[in-house]
């Protein structure tokens, strides 16, 4: 599929430029109006500060105290991440590798659990939490997180360990290695791009989440940085500092690049991953 | 002889173990904290359960017939169905054209699959921020682009009605969602092996034609699940509206998602705590999605091509 036309490879620029333009645009708003005072903004959106207003990020950071929220959310996240990824590879590779009974039911229950909506569960899981005290911790988002990702991250790894060579198994046992030694020495690690793809999309998801933290934290002390962004845009309506909540997205905006150059190898092959969900 | 048995029994119990505790973390929270919900949510959903900390009385099917004559559960239904269509013509329309420039035109190809599934990282949260303020009736960015060219007459408060306020959720929904089923039917295509286009190539067929001819039926499959998908996801979002509208105003731009989130625990200011409700139509959720994606596959199921 080469290009022979000679119209069409600067058509497809201009067309895929568009929605080039469409998105940065939006970005950059969000990157001028951060330098500016609430009235500037009001003014017109579209005009260039007239003068760099970096108090705005000073607000946004310690007083709007999205520094906390940031960090919050890479404890979250990044524990969610390596807990829900070592416990779901472990399962799924005995769910790929040995016959036993009930294996098919197992099997058969996540499949299911693909099918269901974050929504369905809110309101039993917040009594459950509520009983066992543990509404507005950390600990309370990672549970949930981890549990959540389990049907979805099971399913796509079990792929990854059905396609994995069997002779590198068998040969470690032969050995003498007995079966967890040869799975954390030698299956786990050759399973390392499935697993950075699976880790990658469910990042996205998390990152993006907000209504699970909404319900299940109320303190500063657990809120995440979605969620506090979210907070940040209620309590304009009282403050009215356009210019902090500006400043707030830029924020956002910012790790969210920083980790997508430095993992976008893997992104791609993440949301390929991504269609086997539902 | 005996001994080579309980060597056998021994490997046995052994590996019944390793299978076991290398199961047990994950089917553990699974149970507790997915499976055991869900099913506790349709007993819920039977229950006439108005807050945590109150008691619940089953109402056998109350929920059910006041869902059936409510008239803001239709319209948050139909306002779903409008996102999941009108989102869907959009993204898979452009998702096509895109892939197709790209595959054919583009050299440096990831650049442009990176970039238009940026906004995935940024977090609903901040987008919709972003998007409120190019809608907003007074000071936004559209409503100010119409003033600046002239055509005043056709500024308005976007977010303020159901059909605008949809078009608009609609469209920031298409905006974010499109570059991820981009990559979906990008990776499809580019997994077609050379040789089967070589022959056409051969033979002169423009790329259009050997777009619809050999490109569109192999894909076919992976197209329809990316469908599929969007339609189980589309009918189950909420961040973009909450962020956007709260279903306001007047709950005329609810969403399934939204609707139910607003009868649990109400708006950032008043609570509501209808738990039982809630439940009842997030049940309804999960079945009209099933119904929804069962009969789309029904109809799309045909003859796959093996390559």
């Amino acid at each position: 599929m080469k290009n022979k036309s000679k119209v069409g490879k600067p058509a497809a620029h201009i067309i895929l430029g568009i929605w080039s333009i469409l998105i940065l645009s939006i970005l950059w708003i969000a990157v001028i109006n951060s330098f500016k005072t609430s009235a500037e903004i009001y003014a017109n959106i579209l005009a260039l500060p007239s003068h760099l207003h970096f108090e705005n990020y000073r607000n946004a950071l310690i007083n709007s105290q999205l520094y906390r929220f940031f960090f919050n959310s890479v404890i979250i996240v990044g524990s969610t991440l390596v807990i829900l990824t070592v416990i779901c590879a472990m399962a799924a590779y005995v769910l790929s590798r040995f016959k036993f009974r009930g294996r098919q039911a197992l099997i058969t229950s996540i499949i299911f659990g693909m099918s269901v909506p974050e929504l369905l569960l809110i309101i039993p899981l917040y009594s459950m939490l509520s009983k066992m005290n543990l509404l507005d911790t950390k600990f309370c988002l990672i549970l949930i997180y981890v549990s959540l990702c389990i049907p979805f991250t099971i399913y796509v790894l079990i792929g990854h360990y059905n396609a994995l060579p069997n002779e590198v198994r068998e040969a470690a046992i032969v050995d003498g290695c007995s079966e967890s030694k040869t799975f954390w020495k030698i299956m786990f690690p050759l399973s390392k791009p499935g697993l950075f793809a699976v880790a990658s999309f469910n990042f996205v998801w998390m990152w993006n989440e907000y209504l699970l933290a909404m319900v299940f934290t109320t303190s500063k002390e657990s809120r995440t940085m979605a969620f506090g962004m979210y907070a940040l845009q209620n309590s304009m309506t009282f403050t009215i500092d356009y210019g902090a909540l500006f400043a707030g997205i830029v924020l956002m905006i910012v790790p969210a690049a920083i980790i997508f150059m430095t993992f976008h190898k893997y992104i791609i092959s993440g949301v390929t991953v991504g269609a086997i969900k539902g | 002889m005996r001994r080579l048995k309980t060597i056998r029994e021994n490997r046995k119990t052994r590996t019944r173990l390793f299978i076991f505790t290398f199961l047990f973390p994950a089917f553990f929270l699974y149970l507790v904290f997915f499976i055991y919900p869900a099913i506790d949510a349709i007993r819920i959903s039977f229950t006439d359960w108005s807050g945590f900390g109150t008691s619940a009385s089953f109402n056998g099917l109350d929920n059910y017939a006041r869902m059936l004559s409510d008239e803001v559960f239709w319209i948050s239904l139909g306002n779903s169905f409008a996102f999941m269509l009108g989102g869907g013509i959009i993204v898979f329309a452009l998702a096509l054209v895109f892939a197709y420039l790209i595959t054919n035109y583009i050299v440096h190809q990831k650049f442009y699959l990176n970039l238009f599934y940026f906004p995935n990282l940024i977090s609903f949260a901040a987008l919709t921020i972003l998007w409120v303020f190019i809608f907003d009736g007074t000071f936004g960015v559209l409503n100010s682009a119409l003033r600046a060219v002239g055509l005043e007459k056709f500024a308005t408060a976007w977010l303020g009605s159901r059909k605008t306020g949809m078009g608009a959720i609609t469209l920031v929904g298409a905006w974010f969602y499109l570059g991820f089923y981009l990559i979906l039917i990008y990776s499809a295509i580019t997994k077609i092996p050379d040789s089967l286009f070589e022959a056409a190539i051969m033979d002169g067929a423009s790329n259009l034609k050997i777009f619809f001819k050999i490109t569109f039926p192999l894909i076919w499959e992976i197209l329809m699940t990316a469908v599929a998908l969007w339609i189980i996801n589309s009918l189950k979002l909420f961040e973009i509206v909450w962020g956007m509208t709260k279903g306001g105003p007047s709950m005329q731009t609810h969403v399934m998602g939204t609707y139910i989130y607003f009868n649990a625990f109400g708006t950032y200011h008043a609570f509501t705590f209808r738990l039982g409700y809630a439940s009842t139509l997030a049940v309804a959720l999960v079945i009209v999605a099933t119904i929804a994606v069962t009969a789309f596959r029904r109809l799309t199921a045909r003859e796959t091509y093996e390559y």
